[in-house]
């Protein structure tokens, strides 16, 4: 196994002036290039951990650590470590309504100086292999369900970064189309090396992955991963 | 894409919310506009009945409503032209008449023959008037060309028939379009006699322009001098009402501009918050957010703003043909103007959007994206 790419030491985090806790001491380490699936109950801190990776949320204690450097504080090192170090995928409302699919995969790259003509290229390319070359013209209230979280993992890896955190990307996938959206994860992982961490609730789905980290009430569920590995 | 292509999609996606605001825009501008060229026209066409004399400065009695209710008396030129740096100085009586319905406001202009070419006239057909003649004018070229009337012709005006004994020219469109006979005619038609308008001072060479002013308006406290557009003023309140009513209508304007702006740019910080929270998650910094929002406010100001001053340029037009200001109303389009309304159309985009903007920016990430 490679470097560590993502290690996490005794996470906590609370809501709600400390009356919630989501993440109550989370121990975590994921490889690079490793894709590894999310799973466990509603409410176990799965959004929550893929949030305080993204830099998006602070921890109330505890430290993480993505591609060797712990998180930055500094807004404009914020800004460029949401932009540039991690793809994300949101669990819901992910995508800019009055936008047609090829133009929210667009956005992810303004202001990044790439120029229009490749903004566009890119965007087409992974629209196309996530299987939407056909629907880059219609607004996120033309696509199903499973539809807009492609569109979603597209725009996530507009700039190519090493890292894809992805909640539930394929939550309301048929099968088949999920097949493909994790073939296509795999695919990542194999040809650009990504490490992937995927929330899921479906076990299809997590045994795409190389591994499974079951979380239960805010911290690893030691017993499952004993079981899975 | 880019941020102005974003930026052109997010006001298409809202048509009708943008024209609305845009139209807000517009009027708050067309007004702007038009109270601005209609009070700089009435402001030149003010201060061309003084140009009209070639003077250094002119003399009229202080604090009247209107100029044209003026009056100085024949003592008091008299005393300025004694002045030892006065190098010369004539006195006019100036009065309207109602030509006809397309020349309410004819102006008639009294001068003393032998003062014409001090004053600036050039005689250009026929000859000047005589000096105590009670029935001899002479008309602006550009009156006679408008009114059809040869040297030779005559012209009637309130009851009084003149002969028109010449054509004067004096480089001013506000003379040409004038008349002018004796002085002493024209005080005794209006029963002002021995009573001035104006007059119009010429000053030795090299001899200091304010002092001799200065010792005027000290010598005659009833006068005052005028040189300048912002002198004008003191011999003219309407003048000051009306650059008041303008700078009072623009404020107006200005504040339902930016009312209308504000309202739209809320409105979609509301609506938006999401979209906004998913932007900034995706690596957008807080100035690009900002950037967004006041760009939209921007491109729909800017537009507002050019449709303004199409309207403005059609509303002036339709002042410029009411009869009530036909002849003191000469719109003069100028750069300055359309400088004027854009800015203006900055200033509604910095009053609506830049609080929405800024609200919109601080909001972090996840607490926007929850937002219902
Ligand atoms: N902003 C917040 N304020 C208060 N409580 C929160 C907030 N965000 C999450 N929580 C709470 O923290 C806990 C963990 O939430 P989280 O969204 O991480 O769960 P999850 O594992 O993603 O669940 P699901 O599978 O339903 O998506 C829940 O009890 C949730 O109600
Ligand atoms: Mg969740």
């Amino acid at each position: 196994m490679s470097e560590p790419d993502i290690v996490v030491k005794v996470l906590v985090k609370d809501f709600d002036h400390g009356r919630i806790h989501a993440l109550t001491g989370l121990d975590m380490e994921v490889a690079q290039g490793e894709f590894v699936a999310v799973t466990g109950p509603s409410g176990c801190g799965k959004s929550t951990l893929i949030h305080l990776l993204a830099a998006l949320d602070e921890p109330t204690h505890g430290t993480i650590a993505v591609h060797g450097q712990p998180l930055p504080s500094q807004p404009r090192q914020l800004d460029h470590y949401r932009r540039h170090a991690v793809g994300l995928v949101f669990q819901l409302h992910n995508l800019l309504p009055n936008l047609s699919a090829l133009q929210n995969v667009e956005i992810a790259m303004i202001g990044t100086g790439v120029a229009r003509r490749a903004q566009r290229k890119r965007a087409q390319q992974l629209l196309d292999e996530v299987g939407l070359s056909g629907r880059t013209t219609s607004r996120p209230a033309e696509l199903s369900g499973g539809e807009r979280q492609r569109v979603a993992i597209a725009r996530a890896l507009a700039n190519n970064p090493p890292l894809l955190l992805a909640d539930e990307p394929t939550g309301s996938l048929d099968s088949e189309a999920s097949t493909g959206v994790l073939a296509f994860l795999q695919s990542l992982r194999i040809e650009h090396n990504m490490t992937i961490l995927m929330v899921t609730h479906d076990p299809r789905a997590a045994a795409a992955a190389d591994r499974t980290i079951r979380l239960r009430d805010g911290r690893i569920d030691t017993e499952a991963v004993e079981v899975l590995t | 894409m880019n941020l102005i292509d974003l930026i052109r999609q997010n006001l298409l996606a809202r048509k009708a919310r943008s024209i609305l605001t845009g139209l807000a825009v517009a009027i708050g501008v067309l007004t702007i506009v038009t109270l601005g060229v209609l009070t700089s026209s009435l402001r030149g066409t003010a201060l061309s009945v003084l140009r009209t004399g070639r003077a250094d400065f002119s003399v009229a009695q202080e604090g009247v409503s209107d100029l044209l209710y003026s009056a100085v008396d024949t003592s008091d030129l008299d005393h300025v032209r004694t002045l030892p740096d006065v190098e010369s100085a004539i006195g006019v009586l100036v009065a309207v008449s109602k030509l006809d319905a397309n020349h309410p406001l004819f102006l008639k202009i009294g001068v003393p023959p032998e003062s014409l070419a001090e004053f600036g006239v050039k005689v250009v057909d026929g000859r000047a008037y005589s000096s105590k003649a009670t029935n001899e004018i002479m008309l602006g070229y550009r009156a006679a060309a408008d009114l059809g009337v040869h040297v030779g012709g005559s012209i009637t005006i309130e009851d009084h028939t003149y002969k028109v004994t010449g054509i004067f020219s004096t480089g001013q469109v506000f003379g040409d379009t004038a008349s002018m006979l004796p002085l002493t005619t024209l005080q005794a038609e209006e029963r002002k006699p021995g009573s001035m308008t104006l007059l119009f001072v010429r000053i030795k060479p090299g001899a200091n322009i304010d002092k001799v002013r200065k010792q005027i308006e000290s010598d005659l406290p009833q006068l005052a001098t005028v040189r300048t557009q912002s002198d004008f003023g003191r011999v003219d309140r309407n003048l000051i009402l009306i650059t008041a009513a303008n700078l009072g209508g623009s404020v107006l304007a200005l504040i339902i501009g930016a009312v209308g702006v504000m309202n739209t740019t809320l409105l979609s910080f509301f609506e938006r918050t999401r979209e906004f929270g998913v932007l900034r998650a995706i690596g957008w910094s807080r100035m690009r957010i900002v950037a967004l929002v006041i760009g939209e406010a921007a491109m729909v100001c800017l537009l507002g703003a050019m449709a303004g001053v199409v309207l403005a340029f059609g509303a002036v037009r339709l002042l410029a043909r009411l009869p009530d200001l036909l002849g003191i109303f000469n719109p003069t389009f100028s750069a300055g103007v359309f400088w004027r309304a854009l800015g203006f159309a900055a200033l509604m985009t910095l009053l609506g959007a830049v609080y929405p903007a800024a609200r919109a920016a601080r909001r972090e990430p996840l607490e926007a994206m929850r937002h219902e």
